[in-house]
């Protein structure tokens, strides 16, 4: 019985712990998980090989796809469509663990016109805590991220944007 | 205690086990052929548990049993240790001294309080109790082999508690490299991914490993690998932190993490074109077994309906098969059997890739990009193909560099090679450092320690020379406690002045 007390203020320990681990709700669903991002994004265009940054302070959306990753394919229309719909929000691809001739054969196939950066080992996607493929992450004119970890249907990707714009 | 031995001697039987069958955790691929080349016996041992032996639900019950069977043994001894050692210092009841072991006894001219003083520093080096009213004490020596004996126990039990940290926040993963490139410590990026129960997708570090080089000594009289390299560096936060090169029993350690060199294979770099448009141009890593002796990788081109299977065989010749001469690998070496020849056959001396075509719905599926599962597709033909320079050689009349199937055409670039690194995180190593530590500090007493007790009984008699009794048992070494005794019997003679002896009337 003396050790009641002590499970409870572990338990209680526990619990703010936990809390304190996600400090931005989940959304759209609960599919879109809030997660920090401190490093900008950029790298190197794969079309062309110029330089790409995203510009901070802006909506934003970026896609981690490859061109080998079948789910990719599924989600790759809807993107493409929702990008030409939306010309305030910056749309970045992040191409992994891929070759250039690849991602460009498959850029081409699905007409994507917004740019995407090269990222073959992942270490870009690995700071946007995209441990998927295809993942997508939405971030805010305030930098505040939202991270879905699967292929994105056409509601979670509308959320998305919504998000981005918050 | 016999029945630990029982378990103990289980367990090692199981370590043996998973010394000799391929570890699913330790060597996918390697666990995998094995259960393809050997259907029957993959069978039995995957029912066994014998691909996964220490995960196995047998060798945790087993370890579950040593530990009930030890603490169950552990405590009342543990328990029964300090209650003699506390005791020990405690005055003994006033008793007669027991039947057994050695006795002696001397007079003196000594009081009795003297004559205790005098006997208590003849029995230097023992742990003596209090003197009881009746002049009586106790000394002990060789608690060690106890105290010995149960560190050595309880130490197995640390083991176990390492081992349990290391399956629990620890790590078993695979990175596949290719040379020249890069790859990212990160889940994702893993080709074999065993975390341990508690281990967070956060506790990766996401430092990044560069595989400069990969080379290979071919010392073996066989021909086989004598040893290889793979020369990486290891960046983090964008600076480069280390250099070093990775070789079996040598790994690289970083970031909590230990990289071993595992194995190594071919990945040809392979172009893919349609008319002019490149659809795929890089290496191609091979981590199959093909046909012949060959390594097999994969390439699927969803938009066009067409995925190859592709056989690099780095060293051929040309053997029998079942529907005419196929090709057959010798070695590793690429074209290093040139001019060599077995029955009517020459060696080709020089690397060849053989395509194999299938149309059909590749599908959108996530799906193993090692592999290709051809069920449901129809094979769209075949053909070999050799690099450029070797078709340039042989003025293009022998080998085609370049074959093309459904309007894609395949073309082998170059040769590379990828390492494969088997990497862990084992927390759980201090622990199991401390517990082998332990184990043997423990040892050497429990070996080599003996318990012996000596009791002292000064009696004064009235009118009479104060007598000394000296006796003594050993648990243990009872021959080198015989020795002992007369030594202690000699040095508390030389403390009591002896009763002068009587002039004969």
């Amino acid at each position: 019985m003396r050790l009641t007390p002590s499970l409870c203020l572990v338990s209680l320990v526990s619990l703010v712990a936990a809390g304190c681990g996600n400090s931005q709700p989940a959304a759209c669903g609960g599919v879109a998980v809030g997660v920090s991002i401190s490093t900008p994004i950029g790298g190197r265009n794969v079309d062309d090989g110029a330089a790409v940054a995203v510009a901070p302070g802006r909506a934003t959306l970026v896609n981690v796809w490859g061109s080998w990753c079948g789910p990719c394919r599924l989600e790759q229309p809807l993107l493409t469509k929702q990008a030409a719909a939306h010309p305030d929000v910056q749309f970045v691809g992040v191409d992994v663990q891929d070759n250039d001739a690849a991602a460009r054969a498959f850029r081409k196939e699905f007409s994507v016109a917004y740019p995407s950066i090269a990222d073959p080992s992942r270490e870009l996607a690995a700071r946007l805590k995209a441990r998927s493929t295809p993942a997508t992450v939405a971030i805010n004119a305030k930098g505040q991220a939202y991270l879905v970890q699967s292929a994105v249907d056409a509601d979670t990707l509308n959320c998305l944007v919504g998000l981005s714009r918050t | 205690m016999r029945t630990a031995l029982y378990i103990l001697f289980s367990l090692a039987v199981a370590s043996i086990i998973a010394s000799l069958v391929p570890q699913t955790k330790n060597e996918p691929a390697v666990a995998d052929r094995f259960q393809n080349d050997h259907v029957l016996w993959g069978k039995v041992f995957r029912v066994l548990g014998f691909f996964d032996v220490f995960g196995s639900w047998w060798f945790q019950g087993l370890l579950a049993l040593l530990i009930f069977v030890l603490v169950a043994c552990l405590l009342p001894r543990t328990a029964a240790l300090f209650r003699q050692r506390r005791s020990i210092s405690r005055p003994p009841r006033v008793g007669r001294f027991p039947g057994s072991g050695r006795r002696t006894s001397m007079e003196t001219t000594l009081s009795g309080d003297e004559a205790v003083a005098a006997a208590r520093r003849a029995l230097r080096g023992y742990q003596l109790s209090g003197v009881n009213e009746a002049r009586q004490f106790i000394g002990e020596k060789g608690f060690a082999r106890e105290t010995g004996s149960l560190i050595f126990h309880w130490s197995f039990l640390v083991l176990i508690v390492g081992a349990a940290l290391t399956v629990g926040f620890g790590f078993r993963g695979q990175a596949i490299i290719v040379e020249g490139e890069r790859w990212t410590e990160d889940r994702a990026n893993y080709t074999y991914y065993a975390p341990g129960r508690f281990f967070a997708d956060d506790d990766h570090r996401g430092f990044v490993i560069e595989l400069d080089s990969f080379g290979v000594t071919y010392g073996l009289p066989n021909g086989g690998a004598s040893d290889y390299v793979s020369h990486v560096k290891v960046f983090d936060q964008g600076r480069q932190v280390e250099e070093r090169n990775i070789r079996v029993n040598d790994p690289l350690v970083y970031g909590g993490l230990k990289f071993y060199q595992a194995s190594y294979g071919w990945a040809p770099v392979v172009r893919v074109s349609k008319g002019a448009e490149v659809l795929y141009e890089g290496p191609v890593v091979s981590v199959n077994r093909g046909p012949g002796g060959s390594s097999e990788g994969t390439l699927r081109f969803r938009g066009e309906g067409t995925a190859f299977l592709l056989d690099f065989y780095p060293d051929p010749i040309l053997a029998p098969g079942k529907d005419g001469p196929e090709p057959a690998n010798l070695s590793d070496v690429p074209g290093g059997s040139a001019g060599r020849s077995v029955g009517s056959q020459k060696a080709f001396g020089f690397p060849v890739m053989v395509v194999r075509a299938f149309t059909g719905a590749i599908g959108d599926a996530p799906a193993n990009v090692f592999t290709l599962d051809t069920n449901g597709l129809q094979p769209a033909g075949g053909d070999l193909v050799v690099p450029a320079d070797v078709a340039l050689a042989a003025g293009g009349q022998l080998k085609s560099a370049s074959i093309a199937f459904q309007g894609l055409s395949v073309e082998l670039l170059d040769l590379k090679r990828f390492t494969v690194l088997a990497v862990k995180a084992d927390p759980g190593v201090p622990v199991v450092g401390l517990a082998a530590a332990l184990i043997l500090l423990g040892l050497v007493p429990s070996l080599y320690a003996w318990r012996r007790r000596l009791w002292v009984h000064v009696i004064e008699r009235d009118g009479e020379a104060t007598l000394v009794e000296l006796g003594g048992v050993a648990y243990q070494r009872k021959e080198r406690f015989d020795e002992e005794f007369t030594t202690v019997a000699l040095r508390l003679r030389e403390n009591l002045p002896p009763v002068p002896e009587k002039a004969p009337v």
